[in-house]
């Protein structure tokens, strides 16, 4: 699966309801706004846009960009 | 603006979000989540519940499974808070899912144990004035618990549900709330062509138009099952067409579809606009177009009317199937409740109706008539009426002695042994053409009236007294006695039953 940023970044934007940028070495750490409910929002729109279903491990570990790209990519 | 608050033993923040983004501004909604749904309800005045004009309160016992005794204290929690809520309580019903292996005998299906749903408790739960259900196991269905359901994000935050889950959620509460919220429609009008029944009468003929159970017209022999059970629920139909009244008409007595003429309490068939059609309508049925539906496949008719009749809701009939299941669900053909009298909504309105027309006999209807500089034009034994009166025996219903039809051939064949009288009409307004038939046999100086028609259009004008008044007088003068009165009463001719009663002909009718 090809993984493009500018989607990854109107996902980010639709979940966490305010404007990103987002690169390829953000992290949890860099947004404010990536609190457990924004964590919920990010998880409920990345598996409505690629169709996919994440197992409970993978969920835990969407906490940096590089890590969203290497679980969807396995997908 | 309506104000929400969510009581729920599951995270419903993405729904709230949802519900901001897809319907802003129009609703105030407060969300609190807690496993324990029961302890949250029982102390619900510390959210200050008088602030809020709905509460909507899920317990998904799908994810959570509970057993009977926690449900019935569920229930019972719920109905306590009915009785001092003020507003309008939603209560989910997602039901447990049964870890038992069903015995395929038995088998409920295996997912949903049905009988929680409407057990006892939940029966009178909603019984209760205030509280209706939401119905989540439609949700369920429609979508699949396979794609409704994320347990994985269940557990790790107590929010089970897909993005297409949360948006069905969301948009299933705020059309409730909206329901709710507003007054039910109450009078659902359809066009004909090509909405009713596929085709165009005017062009294609009653033969040619289409509506059955077979792929070409399933569409709208669905539509039509889909009206009559709304019907049976208390809808009141009606029609609102671009077209000759006798085409339409003619369509109804010829084919056995499953909607009937008299299923339609008003009738506007005519070349006028819609909007002045639909108006007409409203005041005839003394309520008001913001109870009405307008389902129409023309987008021109339906934008009309939508942009100058805003309280109408409209309902655009395409030929996709999955339009017609969409619009079937909306909950504006839903009602709160169904009541007996609701059943029989259509039956009370034609009695009231007759009420009127019996009203209107004796206060001016002889002014009326008066003033209608009304003519006639009685001929016998006419062959050139044939066609017309041949065809009038077969589809007059109302106002028909004897409902059997003739040909013109047996028309010119009943001459030989009597007469035929035929009426034609006409008033200041226009011609009725032929509406009126009187076959008399006779032997020698006595005479039957073998049958009497006529159309409904001619009815309510006194005009059916004057022409059997005039037909027994003229045989009186030759000397020819009226015998007998050949009549057979049946469900749709009350009309003429009603004038064989105001005629004090009694002893002649056979």
């Amino acid at each position: 699966m090809e993984i493009k940023l500018n989607e990854l970044n109107d996902i980010f934007s639709k979940a966490f309801n305010t404007q990103t940028n987002i690169t390829a070495d953000s992290v949890r750490e860099d947004f404010e706004t990536w609190d457990s409910i924004n964590q919920l929002n990010l998880v409920v729109e990345l598996e409505d846009f690629y169709h996919v279903r994440f197992t409970m491990d993978e969920i835990k570990n969407i906490i940096s960009v590089k890590n969203i790209v290497e679980i969807l990519k396995k997908k | 603006m309506n104000s929400i608050l969510i009581l729920s033993d599951v995270v419903l923040d993405p729904v709230v979000k949802e519900i901001k983004l897809l319907y802003p501004g129009e609703a105030a909604i407060d969300a609190y989540y807690e496993e324990d749904i029961i302890t949250r309800l029982l102390n619900i005045n510390e959210l200050d519940p008088g602030k809020y004009n709905f509460l909507f309160i899920h317990s998904d016992q799908v994810f959570h499974q509970k057993d009977q005794l926690w449900q019935q204290t569920y229930y019972n929690a719920v109905a306590g808070i009915s009785k001092s809520f003020t507003g309008n309580i939603l209560v989910s019903n997602a039901c447990s899912r049964s870890w038992k292996a069903t015995p395929l005998k038995l088998s409920l299906g295996n997912v949903f144990d049905t009988g929680a749903i409407y057990n006892d408790g939940f029966t009178r739960l909603t019984a209760q004035p205030n509280v209706y259900v939401f119905d989540f196991m439609d949700l369920c269905m429609s979508l699949g618990t396979q794609s409704l359901y994320n347990y994985n994000l269940g557990h790790l935050y107590q929010m089970p549900y897909t993005k297409p889950a949360i948006k069905l959620i969301a948009g299933q509460l705020m059309s409730q709330v909206s329901f709710l919220a507003h007054e039910e429609k109450k009078v659902i009008i359809v066009d004909c062509d090509n909405t009713l029944w596929k085709g165009v009468v005017g062009e294609d003929g009653a033969d040619g138009i289409c509506c059955d159970n077979n792929a070409e017209g399933i569409l709208h022999y669905q539509l039509q099952l889909f009206l009559k059970a709304r019907k049976e629920e208390g809808f009141l139909l009606c029609i609102c067409s671009k077209n000759n009244e006798a085409d339409v008409k003619e369509v109804f007595d010829k084919k056995n579809l499953p909607l009937k003429w008299n299923d339609f309490v008003i009738k506007k068939i005519n070349w006028d606009d819609k909007i002045n059609n639909i108006i007409d309508t409203g005041k005839e049925l003394n309520l008001g177009i913001d109870s009405f539906i307008f389902i129409d496949d023309n987008l021109f008719e339906l934008n009309t009317v939508k942009e100058i009749l805003t309280g109408v809701s409209c309902i655009h009939l395409t030929d996709n199937y999955v339009d017609l299941l969409h619009n079937m669900n909306s909950f504006l053909f839903r009602k709160r409740q169904i009541l007996k009298e609701d059943m029989e909504k259509t039956a009370q309105y034609e009695l009231e109706k007759l009420r009127k027309n019996e009203a209107h006999d004796f206060i001016d209807l002889d002014e009326f008539i008066a003033n209608l500089d009304i003519s006639l034009d009685i001929r016998i034994n006419d062959t050139n009426d044939f066609p017309r009166l041949a065809q009038m025996t077969g589809k007059t219903n109302q106002f028909n002695f004897n409902k059997h039809p003739y040909n013109e051939d047996e028309l010119a064949a009943f001459t030989e042994k009597g007469r035929i009288y035929s009426l034609k009409v006409s008033d200041k307004y226009g011609d009725y053409g032929t509406v009126g038939i009187i076959l008399i046999a006779i032997n020698d100086k006595t005479a039957v009236m073998e049958n009497y028609l006529v159309s409904c259009r001619a009815l309510g004008k006194k005009i059916e007294y004057t022409f059997f008044d005039h037909v027994v007088a003229g045989l009186g003068a030759e000397g020819i006695e009226l015998q007998d009165i050949r009549f057979k009463e049946n469900d749709k001719n009350l009309p003429a039953q009603k004038f064989l009663k105001s005629i004090n002909y009694g002893n002649k009718v056979k």
